[in-house]
């Protein structure tokens, strides 16, 4: 009889040589484009260079003090957490009062979650070209000169954001609605709860933890603010729109590759607290359940 | 058609011992039922079979190979799983035609398995459909069918391959009770036609007795006993068996050894076995060896009376004693006492089993 | 308890069960009806006015649509005219070709390697598991706007600016893709996988006849989100395209009709043109969409 003999070792090897071959893959890709990247971020912020770009000198930690503390990097930083509070609180209510709006058993009302849910097809360039248009003063409707204020510019980009993540703040926070058992808001009901208090009282408090997910995501979407910069405002007027991703892809010269990658590593450590709140919080939300 | 021999097979997950110093002979053609409670070591045993656990130690064997390190296709057996294990993206069809695709099968004629023709496994898939009623089926998927009709997928995917062992694990728990009846009588049809080693795993001693030729009980990884069904209910070789098997469990009351008889209470026991006075014992009597009548030398105040329609069943309390509690078993036709009444109580006295207070186990006679 | 296919391939839909939605209350008079559908109605508008006005703006011809007076909801002069412009113009046919063969590679490849990946996590069996799961989780914290910098300097190094293999290596594998698939084939009775086994199935043939099969509800929500992504990509097609005319994807293509205001009716024509694409895909997968943009929002 042909029968194969697979002493458990043998066989134990074999699995990892598959397991070898399958994520070799993502391992070389990984490697190549997230990690030795970092790295080379990481120590290239250790080096000085020239105007040429050339003749590295190594520095230490200084060129990160210099950077990190400069006026350069701050304004980026403050542009780009300006960016955030514009775009995340808005994000969450409007999603929160599209989703509320539509998680209704009415005819017609998939018409209806379609068209809210509509931007998602728009990119961040097409939304960029709209709003460009929207805001600019000859053409737009509210003859504002948003983008050439420079205490409207940053704002007026933001709209474009605001709009284009209104479909993936309601198709998530009605996600979210779509988990509250009717039971409960039918016992809420009978209790004498009206609509404001149940909504608060109970929808809220019961969606919290897909309104943290979405927090997160419009907070990373935030932070990674490029297209439309470049699109809109181009940075103006006189850089007061310029956000960290913005300055990053300024610093693309050799000449300026030790600065950029000193911004670029402030960047990362921004997302990393994001992220790494998100998953503190995101642990905690099993205990919400009961 | 095979032999399945555990010589010491032990199954340890880290510290957990899963099966413990196994040594059980399923012979060919038995039909033999794993019995046990959850958590026993049934499945274990029976995956081993299967060779999907790997072997701590000891030697299994399947006819007369040593399997230990044989991957489970070319072990030629063929598992029912508690879930059936049907693949939802396939028709019937296609399911019962899944072991016959890579796996070399044995062939009437031949020596030497090879892999079916197209023809082959028409023939083979349209058999097992008109054998198990599936015909009509055959080209709907999985979820379009009731739960009973799955069985009959599972197992029309088991014989297909006409395997030297089936490994059938608790294939009936998903099934209402009319339907779990009608299927132990067909698999036993089953197995009587083609005469295949059946080694099937259960925690429902009713489908063990229903079905085995011989039953293998399990407790805690360690076997307990094997023997007919017959061997298990009337000699159980120790007390969890007895009180294991039979429904409701066999009444025990501690005893005392004492010349050729055994003392419990007031009463005494023809007891064959020798053994030395004093000794300390457990005395069993089944629900049917225990009548209502006799001397009045034992008397119980009845305290739950249930009247199944075909028997009655008396639970009875002994010296005020809610610890000495006897259920007898009264037929249909008797008129059932009332609850609160006091009874006198009889045992057969050679249906009386005896049992080793310390060990467990039985003790002669 | 049977086994149903839906069972089986559980979905990353929203976790729990769905509940309807509120029933009408039946003291509520068609008043209150009528009064909810105003307000989505209102809110509809809001959501689409932006595109209505930009939509009405590009009909128009410019001179008209600034004239004192002239309302903005309105088209002047109507020109269809401003597509064909901007297809010219933009070269926009070329650059959505572009676009598709870009997002095809990095789709393709996403689902190639983290299908694979996601094998290995989920069936096999190999020293240092964890820790490699964990490495590959921790790419979620480098999206390409902090590697970006070395990131160039690599491409330029493998001489890959302006390529394709320039525009789509660099993403072709993907840590939510392993981490989407994996939950799917963990998803998968282990029966079935035992079943398989005893029939002879190797792990290669059980992964593309069985563990994909069964799992073709969460892979096709993650490629149709991978494909939105990809496709809508702009800052790394913007960083290594140099040569703009030959190898601009479509949303780079829109920077440069994005010049002026005067022109800015080509812009929005071509922004239009641009949305196509995932406007179809849209109509077409919108439940694997909302499954994979809310993939996260649950279990996690
Ligand atoms: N993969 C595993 N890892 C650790 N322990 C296990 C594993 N599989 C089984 N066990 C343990 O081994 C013991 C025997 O399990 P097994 O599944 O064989 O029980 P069983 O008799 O089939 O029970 P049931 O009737 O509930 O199916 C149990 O204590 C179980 O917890
Ligand atoms: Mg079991």
């Amino acid at each position: 009889m042909a029968e194969r003999e697979t002493p458990a070792r043998a066989s134990r090897l074999a699995e990892t040589g598959m397991a070898a071959l399958f994520l070799a893959p993502s391992i070389i890709l990984f490697a190549l484009f997230f990690f030795y990247p970092f790295e080379q971020l990481v120590l290239r912020g250790l080096y000085r260079n020239n105007a040429q770009g050339t003749n590295l000198r190594y520095v230490g930690w200084s060129q990160y003090k210099d950077v990190l503390t400069g006026d350069d990097f701050r304004a980026g930083l403050v542009h780009s957490l300006q960016y955030v509070l514009y775009t995340v609180p808005a994000g969450l209510i409007l999603g929160t009062l599209l989703a509320v709006a539509a998680h209704r058993k009415l005819r017609g009302i998939r018409i209806f979650q379609t068209i809210f849910s509509s931007t998602v097809a728009t990119s961040v360039a097409v939304a960029s070209v709209l709003f460009y248009v929207l805001l600019n003063s000859q053409t737009g409707v509210l003859k504002v000169d948003w983008l050439n204020d420079p205490n409207l510019a940053l704002f007026g980009v933001s709209l474009s954001s605001i709009w284009q993540n209104l479909g993936l703040s309601f198709i998530i926070v009605l996600a979210g609605l779509q988990t509250v058992p009717t039971e409960l808001m039918e016992a809420a009901t009978l209790d004498g709860y009206g609509p404001v208090r149940r909504f608060f009282r109970i929808t809220l408090p019961l969606i919290s933890p897909v309104l943290l997910f979405l927090t997160v995501v419009l907070v990373i979407f935030a932070l990674q603010a490029f297209a439309q910069i470049e699109l809109i405002s181009r940075g103006g007027p006189a850089g007061h729109s310029e956000t960290l991703v913005y300055k990053i892809f300024q610093h693309q010269t050799p000449d300026q590759l030790g600065v950029g990658s000193v911004m670029a590593v402030g960047l990362f450590v921004v997302t990393f607290i994001v992220t790494l709140a998100q998953f503190l919080l995101l642990d905690r939300r099993v205990h919400y359940g009961d | 058609m095979a032999a399945v021999i555990f010589d010491g097979v032990t199954k340890r997950y880290g510290d957990v011992v899963a099966v413990d110093d196994l040594d059980l002979t399923i012979d060919h053609g038995e039909f033999m039922v794993l019995l046990g409670p959850s958590g026993c070591g049934k499945t274990t045993a029976l995956r081993m079979i299967a060779g999907l656990e790997e072997i701590s130690d000891g030697v299994l064997q399947i006819g007369d190979r040593v399997v230990n390190h044989v991957d489970p296709r070319d072990r030629d057996v063929a598992m029912v799983f508690q879930s059936y294990a049907l693949y939802p993206h396939m028709t019937v069809s296609k399911n019962i035609e899944s072991p016959l695709i890579t796996r070399p099968t044995v062939v009437e004629g031949s020596d030497q398995p090879r892999k079916l023709t197209k023809a082959e496994r028409a023939e083979r898939i349209a058999e097992a459909a008109r054998m198990l009623d599936l015909a009509p089926y055959l080209d709907r998927k999985p979820a379009a069918l009731s739960g009973g009709q799955r069985q009959r997928v599972a197992l029309a995917r088991a014989v297909v391959s006409r395997p030297a062992v089936y490994l059938m694990d608790e294939p009936l728990s998903n099934l209402d009770a009319k339907l779990r009846a009608q299927t132990r009588a067909e698999l036993v049809d089953l197995h009587q036609r083609f005469g295949t080693t059946i080694v099937y795993v259960t925690h429902d001693q009713i489908e063990a007795m229903t079905m085995a030729t011989r039953i293998a009980i399990m407790s805690q990884g360690k076997l307990q006993q094997v023997g007919t069904p017959r061997d298990v209910y009337d000699a159980p070789a120790n007390l969890f068996v007895a009180q294991f098997i039979g429904t409701p469990p066999m009444n025990t009351a501690p005893g005392k050894v004492s010349g050729d008889a055994v003392v419990v209470g007031e009463s005494r026991f023809r007891f064959a076995g020798r053994h030395d006075d004093g000794r300390d014992v457990v005395v069993g009597v089944r629900p049917e060896h225990l009548t209502i009548g006799g001397d009045g030398a034992v008397k119980g105040v009845v305290r739950h009376v249930e009247w199944l329609g075909y028997e009655a069943l008396v639970t009875c309390e002994v010296g005020a004693d809610a610890a000495n509690r006897f259920t007898l078993r009264q037929d249909a036709s008797a008129t059932p006492p009332a609850v609160g009444d006091t009874v006198p109580l009889q045992v057969a006295p050679e249906r009386v089993h005896v049992f080793d207070a310390a060990s467990t186990e039985r003790l002669g006679g | 308890m049977g086994i149903e296919a839906e069972e089986l391939v559980p979905g990353v839909v929203v976790a729990g069960p769905r509940s309807e939605a509120p029933p009408e209350a039946p003291n509520r008079s068609w008043l209150a009806a009528v009064g909810w559908y105003v307000l989505l109605i209102g809110l509809s508008l809001l959501v689409l006015l932006p595109v209505w006005l930009t939509l009405m703006r590009a009909l128009s011809t410019p001179a008209a649509a600034v004239k004192p007076g002239a309302s903005p909801f309105l088209p002047h002069e109507v020109q269809w005219g401003v597509f064909r412009r901007a297809i010219d113009q933009g070269n926009l046919w070329a650059a959505l070709g572009r676009s598709m063969v870009v997002t095809i590679l990095i789709t393709g490849g996403q689902l190639v390697t983290s299908v694979l990946a996601a094998y290995a996590f989920a069936y096999l069996r190999f020293p240092f598991k964890r820790v490699i799961f964990a490495l590959f989780m921790a790419t979620l914290l480098l999206p390409i706007e902090v590697t970006l910098l070395p990131n160039l300097h690599t491409v330029r190094d493998l001489d890959w600016f302006n390529s394709y293999q320039g525009m789509a290596v660099p993403f072709m594998a993907t840590a939510l893709g392993t981490f989407l698939i994996r939950q799917g084939f963990l998803g998968v009775p282990s029966e079935i996988r035992d079943a398989t086994r005893l029939e002879g199935y190797g792990h290669w043939s059980y992964l593309w006849k069985f563990a994909v099969p069964l799992t073709r509800p969460v892979i096709a929500s993650f490629t149709v989100i991978s494909f939105l992504a990809a496709y809508n990509q702009y800052l790394w097609p913007r960083a290594v395209v140099t040569d703009s005319n030959n190898w601009s994807t479509i949303q780079i293509a829109l920077r440069d009709l994005t010049t002026t205001p005067e022109t800015s009716n080509i812009a929005v024509a071509g922004a239009l043109v641009a949305a196509i694409p995932i406007v179809v895909l849209l109509i077409l997968f919108s439940r694997q969409i909302v499954q994979g943009l809310t993939a996260g929002a649950v279990k996690g």
